[in-house]
C-alpha cells in the first residue's frame, strides 16, 4: 500500500509532489504540514501514500476486526507457521482449561503444535498422530485441506470435535489455520435420528411420513412395509396417493384440511386386509408437522382387530355379569316360581342384551318340555315347543339342542346359526337377527328338571367365559326352584315351634321388633314377658319327654286362650314362653296380664296321664322404651329379670327396680283390699240430700270408704280403680248393696225416719248378668225395702251400651228400686234415649253447680237441665252444693233436692242417724 | 442563492482512517443542523476508487467538494473549524 518510488511531479500537484518527495522518509514532518488533518496523499497516478498515523490506525482496525471475527467463531482456532509453530490463537482456544490431546493450553502460542501432537501419550495418542500427519500434509502442500472427527472426554461428558486444517494462502509454506469445532450436538442428533428410525421400526404401528409439497414418502417404518407387503425402497419409490388408491389432488386436499384444522385427525377406524389375508380393523391417525417451508404428514395405522375383539368379548361378559347379578338379586328376593322364571327372562333381555330367552320344565312322564316363561319369543315358537316338541330320540328333525341338553345334562351351544343344523326354527331365528344360541339344563339333585334357552344377536357369543358364567347362573336358578319348593316348609320351621305350633324365638323377636316400631311411632309403651314353667324340668325327668311335650302343648293351648291372641305369644325356649303386650295404655294393663297369668297358672289344672298337675310360673318383664328400645335388648332384659325372679322368692320381676316396686306396691294394695272385705275394713258413709222446698232431709247417698288399719281412711278415688280392675268390685259392690239395705232396714226397725239410700253401681256390676238377682236377694222381695233403695248409675256408664242398660234398668225398676242418673251432663246423652230410660232421678253434676256462679250461661244451662228433667217427670238433685248462694239459685230454678258440703258431709251411719234422722229438718 | 437551493457535497476519504471518519462525521452534523432536508452527500473512498480521485484532482484525504451551488468549493481536512467551513461553503449565519 505504501509507495516505493516517488511519482513525477505535475502542474496541479507540484507542491504535493515536492512535499512527498521531501518528506518521504519523514512522515512526522508531513503530519505537521497538514496539521494532522490529512490521512492520505496521492501521487498523480492515483497511488495513495498513507500517512503513518492513519496507516497504523488502519492496521489496528483491520486486526481488531479479524480478531473479533475469529473470537466470535464457536471454534478453537490457531494459526500455525510453516513449521507448525502456533502463531496466534483465538479466545476460545485460550479459554479452554481442561484441554485434550489436540488443543488446549499446552498448545499455546510459541509451541510447536505438531511436536506436541507427536509427544501425546494416553488414550488420545492415535487421534493425535492422525491430526499431526494430516496437518503436515496441508503444510507441505500435499493436501489443500484436512479434516477429521475425534472424541474427547470432557468433564461435561463425551464431546465430539471436528478438526480442520486449511492453508494460510496459496503459497503453502506460509502456514495453516487449524480449527476444532465441537460437533457433539450434531453427533447427538445423528444418533437420535438413528434411534428414532430404529424406534419407528420397532413399533407395531405402521408409520408413514409424507412430504406435503412433493406428496412423496419421506420415511416409512418396517410395519408400514409389512402392511403394504412391499420393501422399503419399493414403498418409498411409490407415492401415498398410489398406495391409498386415491388421486393425488384428493389426498392433497385431505392433507391441507388437516394442516388448516391445526388438530390431529382421527382415530378413524377403517377395515383393511391384514398381511395374513384376513380382514382386520385398523385405526388411522394423521398429524401435520411443520417442516421448514413445507409440512410433514405423519400417518399412523394401527391394527386394532385384536383389541376390538377383546372389547367385544369384555362387553359381552359384562352383559352376562349384569344379567347374573340381576337374576341373583331376584333369586334372593323372589318367593314364587313363576315370578322367578318370568323375571329371569326379562332380566336376560333387558340387562343381558339377549334377543330372547325362555325357560321350560321337563315333564318326564310325557317326555316333553313345558314352557314356563319367555321374553322376546314368538308365540308360535313357544306353542311348537309345548305341542310338538319331544325329548324322545329319533323324531322328525333329529335330536335338537334342547333334547340333547336334557339327555346329556350338559349345555348345548350353537355359536353360528348360519351353519347350525339341529336348531328348531333356525331360519326364523336368523330372520329375527339371532346368530347364536345356547340351551342350558336346570339340574336339581342330579336330575335335569328344565332348560334355559338363550338367544344372542352376536355370532360366536357363547364362549367358554360366557358359558362358565351362564352355567353358574342356571345352577343358581335350579337352586332357587328347589329352594322355593322347600320354602314354605322352611319358613314354618324357621319361624314356628313344631311342638306347640306357637311362634318360635326368631319370629317372636321379629314380631316384637315390629310392635316396637308401632309403639315408638305412637309413643306408647310395650311390655315383654318371659314365663318360666317352674316344675317343668321335674315333670320331664319323672314322667318322660313325651309327657313333657304333652304338657307344653297344653300350656301353649291354654296360654293362647288366656292371652287371647296367638300372635303375641311364643315358645321361646324349652320351658319358656314369651308374651309381648303391644300398645299399653298404662301399667295397669301389664298388671292385669301379670295377675291373670299368675293366678291362672295356679288355678288351672293340667292333665297328664290322668293325673292333675298345677304348674307355677315365674315371670320376667321388660318394658319399652324404659328398659330397651329394640327387641333383642328387651328380650335380654326380660331374661335377666326372669333369672332374678327365679333366684328370689318373687313370682315376677321387672327388669327395672322402680317398675318392680311400683307394681309390687299396687299388688300389695290389691291384696290388702282383698283382705279388707274379709276383715270388714270397708265402711259406708252417708251424705244427706235435702228437699229445697221443704228443707227436709229426703235421702242419703252411701259412699264407700276403706279403713286401712295402717293408715286410716283411704280415699275412694284410690281404691275404686283397683277394685274395678281386679274384679274385687263385684264382691265389694255386693257388700255395699247389702250394707245399705241393712242400714235402711235398721232405721225402719228402730223407728228412725227411713230416708231413701242411694248406692253407686259400677260398670262391672251393671254388666254382670247376676246383678238383678243380687239386688233381689238383697231386698228380699220386700217392696218397702225396695222403695228405700236407689241405685245411682253414671250417665256415661248407661250410654256405653244403651240397649243393655235399658234392659237392666227396666228389670231393676221392676223390682221397685229407684234409679238415678249420676253425674248428668258429663256424658253424651242422646235426648231420645234419655226419654226412654226408666229413671226416677237426675243428678246434676257438681261442675254445673259451680258453673252457675260464673255467669248467665251457666245458670241457663242448669235451668235447662232442670226443666228437661221435669218435663220427663224426673226428680232433680244438684250435687256439690257448697254455698248458700248456690242453694238460693237452685231453689229459684225449681231444683227439687240438693246434696253438698253446704249442709252435709258424708258421715258414718251412727253420726248420720244422730244428726239427720233423730229430728226432722236439722241443719248443721 | 435561495433557501431552496440543494447543496451537493462529495467527500473523498481513505477508508475509515481517523481524519476521514472525523470529516465525514463533521459534515453529517453540519448538514443536519444547517441544511436539513436540502443536501446530498456522496462519499468516495480513494482506496476503492483511486482513478476517480485522480481524475477529479483529489490528492489528499479527506477532501470535501461543494459541487452545488456553483462555484465548486474545496476544503481539505477534518472540517473541525466549523466557522471557517461555513464561511468557505457560504453558509455563515448572516447569509442564512
Amino acid at each position: 500500500m505504501s509507495l516505493k518510488s516517488p511519482p513525477p511531479g505535475d502542474s496541479d500537484g507540484d507542491e504535493i509532489s515536492v512535499v512527498i518527495r521531501a518528506l518521504r522518509t519523514a512522515d512526522l514532518r508531513l503530519e505537521e504540514l497538514t496539521s494532522g488533518e490529512v490521512d492520505t496523499i496521492s501521487d498523480r497516478e492515483g497511488r495513495s501514500f498513507v500517512l503513518q498515523r492513519a496507516q497504523s490506525q488502519l492496521r489496528a482496525a483491520e486486526a481488531a476486526k479479524l480478531a473479533a471475527i475469529i473470537n466470535a467463531l464457536p471454534a478453537y482456532i490457531a494459526v500455525l507457521d510453516a513449521a507448525g509453530r502456533v502463531l496466534s490463537t483465538n479466545e476460545m482456544w485460550e479459554r479452554l482449561t481442561a484441554g485434550n490431546a489436540l488443543h488446549g493450553p499446552a498448545y499455546g502460542v510459541g509451541n510447536n503444535y505438531l511436536e506436541k501432537c507427536d509427544e501425546a501419550r494416553g488414550p488420545d495418542t492415535l487421534e493425535a498422530y492422525r491430526a499431526a500427519s494430516g496437518i503436515r500434509s496441508v503444510l507441505s502442500g500435499v493436501q489443500d485441506r484436512f479434516s477429521m472427527q475425534y472424541p474427547c472426554d470432557l468433564p461435561s461428558g463425551r464431546h465430539w470435535f471436528l478438526l480442520t486444517a486449511t492453508p494460510l494462502g496459496a503459497d503453502h509454506p506460509r502456514g495453516a489455520v487449524i480449527m476444532h469445532v465441537d460437533i457433539t450436538d450434531q453427533k447427538h442428533s445423528e444418533a437420535a435420528l438413528r434411534r428414532f428410525a430404529a424406534a419407528m421400526d420397532a413399533t407395531a404401528d405402521a408409520l408413514f411420513l409424507v412430504d406435503r409439497s412433493s406428496m412423496r414418502y419421506i420415511h416409512v417404518n418396517e410395519a408400514a412395509c409389512r402392511i403394504q407387503a412391499q420393501t422399503r425402497t419399493g414403498l418409498l419409490a411409490s407415492s401415498p396417493a398410489r398406495v391409498l388408491g386415491v388421486s393425488e389432488k384428493e389426498l392433497a386436499e385431505t392433507y391441507d384440511r388437516l394442516i388448516r384444522s391445526g388438530v390431529d385427525a382421527g382415530p378413524v377406524e377403517i377395515p383393511r386386509r391384514r398381511s395374513d389375508g384376513s380382514t382386520g380393523c385398523f385405526e388411522l391417525r394423521r398429524h401435520a408437522h411443520p417442516s421448514g417451508d413445507s409440512w410433514t404428514i405423519v400417518s399412523i395405522l394401527r391394527d386394532v382387530t385384536d383389541r376390538k375383539e377383546a372389547e367385544t368379548r369384555i362387553g359381552q361378559l359384562n352383559r352376562v355379569h349384569a344379567m347374573l347379578s340381576g337374576i341373583n338379586a331376584l333369586i334372593v328376593r323372589v318367593r314364587d316360581r313363576d315370578e322367578l322364571f318370568s323375571e329371569a327372562c326379562r332380566i336376560a333381555t333387558d340387562e343381558g342384551g339377549f334377543k330372547m330367552m325362555w325357560i321350560g320344565l321337563v315333564d318326564p312322564a310325557r317326555q316333553k318340555i313345558v314352557p314356563m316363561a319367555s321374553v322376546g319369543v314368538r308365540k308360535e315358537f313357544m306353542e311348537e315347543i309345548r305341542d310338538n316338541f319331544t325329548l324322545q330320540e329319533g323324531t322328525v328333525g333329529g335330536p335338537t339342542m334342547t333334547a340333547r341338553a336334557v339327555r346329556e345334562a350338559k349345555p348345548c351351544v350353537a355359536n353360528n346359526l348360519e351353519i347350525g343344523a339341529d336348531v328348531l326354527f333356525r331360519k326364523e331365528h336368523l330372520a329375527a337377527g339371532i346368530r347364536s344360541m345356547a340351551v342350558l339344563p336346570l339340574i336339581i339333585a342330579g336330575t335335569v328338571v328344565g332348560v334355559v334357552a338363550l338367544y344372542a344377536y352376536e355370532i360366536e357369543f357363547f364362549h367358554s367365559g360366557e358359558m362358565k358364567l351362564l352355567s353358574g347362573l342356571t345352577g343358581d336358578i335350579a337352586f332357587a326352584i328347589d329352594h322355593i319348593e322347600k320354602q314354605e316348609r322352611l319358613d314354618y320351621l324357621a319361624y314356628y315351634d313344631v311342638l306347640t305350633g306357637l311362634a318360635n324365638r326368631a319370629l317372636f323377636l321379629e314380631r316384637t321388633a315390629q310392635y316396637i316400631r308401632g309403639a315408638a311411632s305412637g309413643r306408647r309403651k310395650l311390655a315383654l314377658f318371659l314365663i318360666d314353667l317352674e316344675r317343668f324340668k321335674n315333670i320331664n325327668d319323672s314322667l318322660g319327654r313325651a309327657a313333657g311335650d304333652l304338657l307344653l302343648k297344653q300350656v301353649a293351648a291354654w296360654l293362647t286362650q288366656v292371652v287371647g291372641d296367638a300372635n303375641i305369644l311364643a315358645r321361646v325356649d324349652a320351658d319358656h314362653f314369651g308374651i309381648v303386650l303391644p300398645d299399653l295404655k298404662s301399667v295397669r294393663d301389664v298388671m292385669r296380664l301379670l295377675k291373670k297369668t299368675m293366678l291362672a297358672f295356679l288355678s288351672h289344672p293340667f292333665k297328664l296321664n290322668d293325673a292333675v298337675f298345677r304348674i307355677a310360673a315365674k315371670v320376667g318383664v321388660a318394658m319399652f322404651p324404659d328398659d330397651g328400645t329394640d327387641a333383642d335388648t328387651l328380650f335380654r332384659h326380660a331374661e335377666s329379670a326372669l333369672k332374678r325372679a327365679k333366684l328370689s322368692g318373687d313370682k315376677y320381676l321387672f327388669y327395672s327396680q322402680n317398675m318392680s316396686e311400683l307394681v309390687a306396691g299396687r299388688l300389695t294394695l290389691e291384696n290388702q283390699l282383698r283382705l279388707a272385705l274379709e276383715r270388714k275394713e270397708f265402711a259406708l258413709f252417708y251424705q244427706p240430700k235435702m228437699n229445697l222446698v221443704s228443707g227436709e232431709i229426703t235421702g242419703a247417698e252411701a259412699l264407700l270408704r276403706w279403713n286401712d288399719p295402717a293408715t286410716g281412711l283411704v280415699s275412694p278415688n284410690r281404691i275404686i280403680p283397683i277394685l274395678e280392675e281386679t274384679g274385687l268390685m263385684h264382691d265389694v259392690g255386693r257388700w255395699a248393696l247389702n250394707e245399705a239395705v241393712d242400714t235402711h232396714r235398721r232405721w225402719r226397725l228402730v223407728g228412725l225416719k227411713s230416708v231413701c239410700i242411694a248406692v253407686n253401681v259400677s260398670a262391672m256390676q251393671l254388666r254382670n248378668r247376676g246383678f238383678v238377682a243380687e239386688i233381689r236377694q238383697a231386698i228380699g222381695d220386700d217392696p218397702v225395702t225396695a222403695a228405700g233403695l236407689e241405685l245411682e248409675i253414671t250417665e256415661s256408664l248407661i250410654m256405653e251400651d244403651i240397649r243393655a242398660s235399658i234392659g237392666s234398668l227396666r228389670a231393676i225398676r221392676a223390682l221397685g228400686v229407684r234409679i238415678a242418673i249420676d253425674d248428668f251432663g258429663t256424658g253424651f246423652s242422646s235426648l231420645s234415649y234419655l226419654a226412654r230410660l226408666p229413671v226416677h232421678t237426675l243428678k246434676i253434676d257438681r261442675s254445673f253447680v259451680i258453673g252457675m256462679g260464673a255467669g248467665p250461661q251457666g245458670l241457663a244451662l242448669v235451668s235447662t237441665i232442670i226443666n228437661l228433667a221435669h218435663s220427663m217427670n224426673m226428680n232433680v238433685v244438684a250435687e256439690g252444693v257448697e254455698t248458700e248462694e248456690q242453694a238460693r239459685l237452685l231453689r229459684l230454678l225449681n231444683c227439687d233436692e240438693i246434696q253438698g258440703y253446704w249442709f252435709g258431709h258424708p258421715v258414718p251411719s251412727d253420726v248420720f242417724e244422730a244428726k239427720y234422722l233423730g229430728t226432722t229438718a236439722l241443719r248443721e | 442563492m435561495t433557501r431552496r437551493s440543494i447543496y451537493k457535497f462529495r467527500l473523498y476519504v481513505a477508508d475509515d482512517t481517523m481524519n476521514s471518519a472525523q470529516a465525514a462525521a463533521n459534515l453529517q452534523t453540519l448538514c443536519k443542523t444547517r441544511l436539513a432536508g436540502r443536501y446530498e452527500i456522496e462519499v468516495v473512498d480513494v482506496f476503492k476508487e483511486p482513478q476517480r480521485a485522480i481524475l477529479e484532482g483529489i490528492r489528499m484525504t479527506p477532501t470535501l467538494l461543494r459541487l452545488a451551488p456553483l462555484p465548486i468549493r474545496r476544503i481539505i481536512g477534518t472540517l473541525v473549524d466549523t466557522q471557517r467551513v461555513l464561511e468557505t461553503l457560504g453558509l455563515d449565519t448572516k447569509v442564512l
